[in-house]
């Protein structure tokens, strides 16, 4: 039984990862009132940036710092489009995922050619800590995109709620004409959420590319942005609450595969609804108490009268 | 994304200046595939296999193009009718997903061929005279391989990673699992259905369940299965390729590779539509056809025990 | 510019922001208010908008420790005006000086950093945040990147004390009566060191009592050296808080006096550019035969729970009858029920004698109701529609606007552009979208299509609610010149003067049922206002527990 726990949890943990990373950017740049449709293609272009340069270079630190570079840019387009221009976020959004899906094709046959492997991020054991029976090696033997993910949950928590920074961002996200009328620039502080968020999907394509699955091909993401996006609604905008989303979907697919494993006599296509299906019967029955949206999400903001 | 790429340059200037003596204008044949053509699996092999009947029949006889990467079956219906208006003799969708609208697509353009497969049974109860259909027995080729992987696991534990259950995939899975069983009773066959053929986290984490569950030898479908190979290697575990020569993916993982020829059902279809007969026929490969056929890498199947030979690790003479 | 070269640009700017902010911290000038702004003049000020000139040479001026009110008509460039002083718009002529130095002011951080704060009409606040954190926004922190709340939180507790404006630090925004909300904005504003206040019709959403603490307020700190500057049209407000007056007229300067020399009327005639009746000529007209009866009425409110609870009122030909109450207590659906947008349970109503109880909504308008609805907004006009379609609205199926299926639009246009003169509709075109006049141009399109069609019966539900003087008066005259013609008036008003003034005899409504018709001669607001509480002496006080019954649903 503990084996089976450890497996399902040690799973979960793994796929939880880049979920946790473009969510919780996601839940700065939605904070701020930005929504960002297009994480899945970030996540796409920052797992081929990864892997690219972890291949020629040798370096999968490069590599993950290559693949938040390239996040950071298209979150810095789609800032540009969705602030400075005030297109239709939605629209926008989905127009980055359509360019980031074409180009990250279009790289993946000029420099890669086929379907490559790399020797991946490996685990890192927390002197101590990873001796611990049980919990030991399935929390402290991760490779160093899981702790960090896992890190950034409190880091995001206290930004939002601890700093000035992270006023303005609610403020921003929930009154933009109120936070301007204090000097916030409302529209740098959304650039800058906007920006992070994407740097956030571009390493959350990295901990896919060169550290889960060790290769790159096009569409590797598989739509796993969106679920990140669903995610953030699913958390309320919170953090701490995005992470339990986020675990709670990860372990319910780990916990489905290993049904399958075992061979338990319920049809494939059943346990494979369960996340969908958990998800949504959670977000039914969840209260609805103060996780509503911020009040400027998808607005545009416009200094009028 | 549609990407229309036209391989090859068109002959029409010089079959022009030469005159009519060759048999007239390259037969075109138009691909519409799912994945890229470098995926390792499915779409891959088909385009490969065109690239060799180019070679076979000669480019002033035949011409292939291809639209790669088509998630999106709206798409694929525009870059099919796209083909059938440039001219194109057969245009081919590679995978089940694509039948309706091929089905609708050859209805207005009756003087095209339209081929789907796998798996192609089902289309062909519409009685279209202009549409193909094409199969891939993979129950006898998932047997063979099934029945030595039974054999060589020490664990006794083998497993499976599959994407929907139709078709080929469906075939493979069950004729593996049955050629195991049929080798070792007591082989515990495990399998997993991961709904998507493009899914390679869920592949991935599939693997890591199976490695850790104690199989020893994995297999399975799709393109989102290169993952999958990826935890065997990292565990050492085997990896039994499916549908091309998997093994330059990893050397010394992939024991073996069951492999796809489609030219054998492509071949008759070019064949027909130069007869003039421009659909009707169901293809299917086989391991009596040839279509079908296992080819074992033995960097992998032995490299291990000739390395322990080599460095004297393993006596072989004690 | 590039957006790339503005985000670096801001990064920036950020630094050097940070390092000014952090010094004018240490010096102190975030908290203790020794005010540092003496003079302040804005010296011809012309702001343009497309198609409208909103100030136009304007020029004004605020002395240290004064209350100085800055009145005028809607659209006369009050609100214009300070927020060029607040730095939210940039003037295109004309310049601002502050302690005799010009300074441009580019935006609200430049206002702040000079010591100006400002109180928007409607809030400007984040209501998901704290007091503490709606205080503390924008502001650099003492602790750098960590916020900085409790130190916040014990400034405002000062401040609190000091100014008495009571609210809690730590408190959600949104939880608070809109009283509180106005305290906050004020600590938001001494906090930032404001020396000047700008306070937009601050008392426009407030109770009397919240009004009281607020002028308290604004007093304790005029004492302490701090100049306010009051937006209203409220005049008997303005008498009574500021020491000197500014009066804006289209855009200009109509004058600035000292209030103690000047009289409400004498603000009013500035204001509007020409004598205005504050107190209205009500000659006596002779009553005539009841048009208008309620014999028993019961009907449900939005909710389903009863709201009118057995009504009986008449009214006659030439006679104003006025409808008193705190909002709530079935004012809304006595209107509805006689102009048929409501179904009643029991009871009937009775028009010239007839029946009418079932009829509907447009046999009744045949029939001589007109109705100038509560909402004006949603009920009383299409919002999309031209003014001509909009006067046109109830009238369209009648010669000479219409024949057969046909409309005849040179009839209407006539009838439109008479409308428009005789109502004085400041409108650019009879084709205008009405969504984009002003609400007094609004209500008077609404009377104008309401009163044109002689009516038997009007009904007027809060007639004059948001409008100006010169609107206000404008359409009190109105409804007196109907009741001299003899219709039947139900005027529906929370204005207890308005009541007061306008009817010839006054219905109480309390929780759905009328408690008391007095004569105009007879009564006085306190006993009207007793009635409005749910009676006698002793019931007053039970009423501020009692349960509103039926709060609108608008």
């Amino acid at each position: 039984m503990t084996a089976v726990i450890v497996g399902i949890v040690s799973s979960s943990l793994r796929l939880v990862t880049p979920y946790l990373f473009a969510a919780i950017g996601e839940t700065l740049s939605q904070a701020s009132g930005v929504l960002n449709l297009g994480l899945d293609g970030i996540m796409l272009i920052g797992a081929y940036a990864a892997f690219y340069v972890g291949i020629t270079t040798g370096s999968l630190a490069l590599g993950v710092i290559a693949a938040g570079l390239a996040g950071g840019l298209l979150g810095f387009i789609m800032a540009f489009v969705s602030v400075s221009m005030r297109a239709d976020q939605g629209v926008s959004g989905i127009a980055l995922y359509l360019f980031c899906l074409g180009l990250s094709e279009m790289l993946f046959n000029q420099t890669l050619g086929g379907v490559r492997t790399i020797s991946g991020l490996q685990p890192i054991n927390i002197p101590g800590l990873s001796k611990i029976p049980v919990l030991g090696p399935i929390l402290f033997h991760q490779n160093i995109l899981v702790y960090i993910a896992f890190a950034l949950v409190p880091i995001a928590w206290f930004v939002l709620n601890k700093t000035p920074f992270g006023l303005k961002i609610r403020a921003v996200g929930e009154n933009p004409h109120a936070a301007d009328s204090l000097g916030v620039r409302v529209r740098r502080v959304r650039y800058q959420t906007v920006t992070l968020g994407g740097v956030f999907a571009g390493i959350a394509g990295a901990s896919l590319s060169i550290a889960l699955l060790n290769l790159f091909q096009p569409n590797l993401t598989n739509g796993m942005g969106f679920i990140a996006v669903a995610l953030v609604y699913f958390g309320g905008w919170r953090p701490v609450r995005v992470l339990l989303g986020a675990l709670l979907f990860s372990t319910v697919n780990a916990l489905q595969i290993w049904a399958q494993v075992e061979g338990i006599g319920i049809s494939p296509y059943l346990t494979l609804m369960l996340p969908y299906v958990i998800t949504i019967v959670v977000l039914a029955t969840m209260k609805r108490r103060n996780s509503q949206a911020p009040s400027a999400l998808t607005k545009p903001f416009e200094r009028g009268q | 994304m549609k990407k229309v790429q036209v391989l090859l340059a068109i002959l029409g200037m010089a079959l022009l200046t030469v005159g009519f003596s060759a048999l007239g204008a390259p037969l075109k044949i138009a691909i519409i595939l799912p994945s890229s053509i470098n995926d390792g699996e499915w779409s891959q092999g088909l385009y490969q296999d065109l690239l060799a009947l180019v070679d076979e029949y000669g480019e002033d006889n035949l011409e292939v193009a291809y639209s790669e990467n088509m998630w999106n079956i709206a798409d694929a219906d525009v870059a099919a009718r796209d083909y059938a208006a440039e001219g194109y003799a057969l245009i081919i969708g590679h995978g089940g997903q694509f039948g309706n609208i091929l089905i609708e697509a050859a209805r207005d353009f009756p003087g095209t061929s339209f081929a789907i497969g796998t798996d192609g049974t089902p289309f062909m109860a519409y009685g279209l005279a202009n549409f193909f259909g094409y199969d891939a027995s993979a129950d006898e080729v998932g047997y063979v391989v099934g029945g030595l992987a039974a054999r060589l696991s020490e664990s006794g534990t083998v497993g499976l990673i599959n994407p929907i259950q139709s078709g080929d995939v469906a075939g493979y899975e069950a004729g593996f699992t049955a050629g195991a069983k049929a080798a070792n009773p007591n082989i515990e066959v495990l399998s997993v259905w991961t709904g998507s053929y493009s899914d390679s986290a869920l592949a991935s984490e599939a693997a890591q369940t199976m490695v850790a569950a104690g199989a020893d030898i994995l297999t399975g479908t799709s393109q989102a299965v290169v993952a999958a190979m990826g935890v065997a290697r990292d565990n050492g575990a085997l990896w039994f390729g499916m549908r091309i020569n998997q093994s330059y993916l990893a050397p010394a993982t992939v024991a073996l590779s069951s492999v796809y020829d489609w030219k054998v059902c492509i071949r008759p279809m070019i064949e027909s539509i130069r007869a003039g007969v421009l659909g009707g026929e169901l293809y299917d490969l086989n391991l009596a056809n040839g279509g079908l056929y296992v080819e074992v890498h033995e960097a992998a199947l032995f490299g291990k025990t000739i390395q322990g030979i080599i460095d004297g690790s393993i006596n072989s003479y004690p | 510019m590039t957006a790339a070269s503005i985000h670096i640009r801001s990064f920036l700017q950020e630094g050097t922001r940070f390092i000014a902010g952090a010094l004018h911290f240490l010096k102190g000038t975030g908290m203790k208010s020794e005010p540092v702004l003496s003079t302040l003049e804005m010296k011809g000020i012309v702001k343009r908008f497309p198609g409208v000139l909103a100030n136009d040479g304007v020029d004004f001026d605020v002395r240290a420790g004064e209350i100085h009110a800055l009145l005028g008509e809607n659209g006369a460039g009050k609100s214009t005006l300070m927020k060029v002083l607040y730095g939210m718009y940039s003037p295109d002529e004309g310049q601002i000086l502050i302690n005799g130095k010009p300074v441009t002011l580019r935006s609200p951080l430049d206002a702040i950093s000079h010591g100006i704060g400002m109180i928007h009409q409607h809030f400007m606040l984040v209501p998901t945040l704290t007091v503490a954190e709606n205080v503390a926004l924008g502001l650099s922190s003492s602790r750098r990147i960590v916020l900085d709340l409790d130190r916040v939180t014990e400034k405002v507790h000062e401040l609190s004390e000091a100014y008495r404006l009571r609210v809690d630090p730590s408190e959600e925004v949104w939880r608070l009566s809109v009283g509180e909300q106005q305290r906050v904005e004020i600590l938001k504003a001494l906090y930032r060191g404001a020396d000047l206040l700008i306070l937009d019709e601050p008392t426009a959403v407030l109770t009397p009592q919240d009004v009281d603490e607020l002028f308290n307020t604004l007093r304790t700190m005029s004492e302490e050296g701090h100049s306010l500057v009051f937006i209203s049209h409220k005049l008997p407000e303005v008498l009574r808080l500021s020491a000197r007056a500014t009066v804006l007229r289209d855009g200009r300067v109509a004058g600035s006096v000292m209030t103690n020399a000047v009289s409400q009327a004498d603000l009013a005639c500035m204001m509007v550019g020409r004598e205005v009746l504050l107190r209205i000529d009500h000659p006596d007209v002779e009553r005539g035969d009841v048009r208008l009866m309620l014999d028993g009425v019961h009907a449900d409110g939005d909710r389903g729970f009863p709201s009118l609870c057995g009504i009986d009122l008449e009214v006659h030909a030439g006679e104003i009858l006025g409808i008193a109450g705190v909002s709530g207590n079935g004012q809304r659906e006595l209107a509805e029920v006689i102009a048929g947008t409501r179904s009643i349970s029991a009871g009937t109503v009775t028009l010239n004698g007839e029946d009418m109880t079932q009829w509907s909504t447009h046999r009744r308008l045949e029939a001589g109701i007109a109705h100038i609805p509560e909402e004006r907004m949603v009920d009383g006009a299409v919002q999309e529609f031209s003014v001509e379609e909009n006067l046109i609205l109830k009238n369209h199926g009648h010669a000479p606007y219409s024949r057969g299926i046909f409309m005849n639009f040179k009839a209407i246009a006539a009838m439109a552009d008479r409308l428009i003169q005789r109502y004085d509709i400041k409108t650019p075109s009879r084709q205008t979208q009405i969504g984009s006049l002003s609400g007094g141009n609004m209500q008077k399109l609404i009377l104008a299509r309401e009163i044109s069609r002689n009516p038997d019966v009007l009904i007027a539900a809060q007639p004059t609610r948001g409008l100006d003087i010169g609107a206000t008066e404008f359409v009190h005259q109105q409804i007196v010149a109907q009741r001299a013609d003899g219709t039947a008036i139900l005027l529906i008003s929370e204005d207890l003067d308005e009541v007061l003034s306008l009817s010839d005899r006054i219905a109480v409504m309390y929780e759905g049922s009328v408690v008391g018709v007095v004569d105009r001669k007879s009564a006085t607001a306190n006993e009207v206002g007793r009635m409005m509480a749910g009676g006698g002496c002793e019931a007053a006080g039970a009423r501020s527990l009692a349960p509103v019954s039926e709060p609108s649903a608008g």
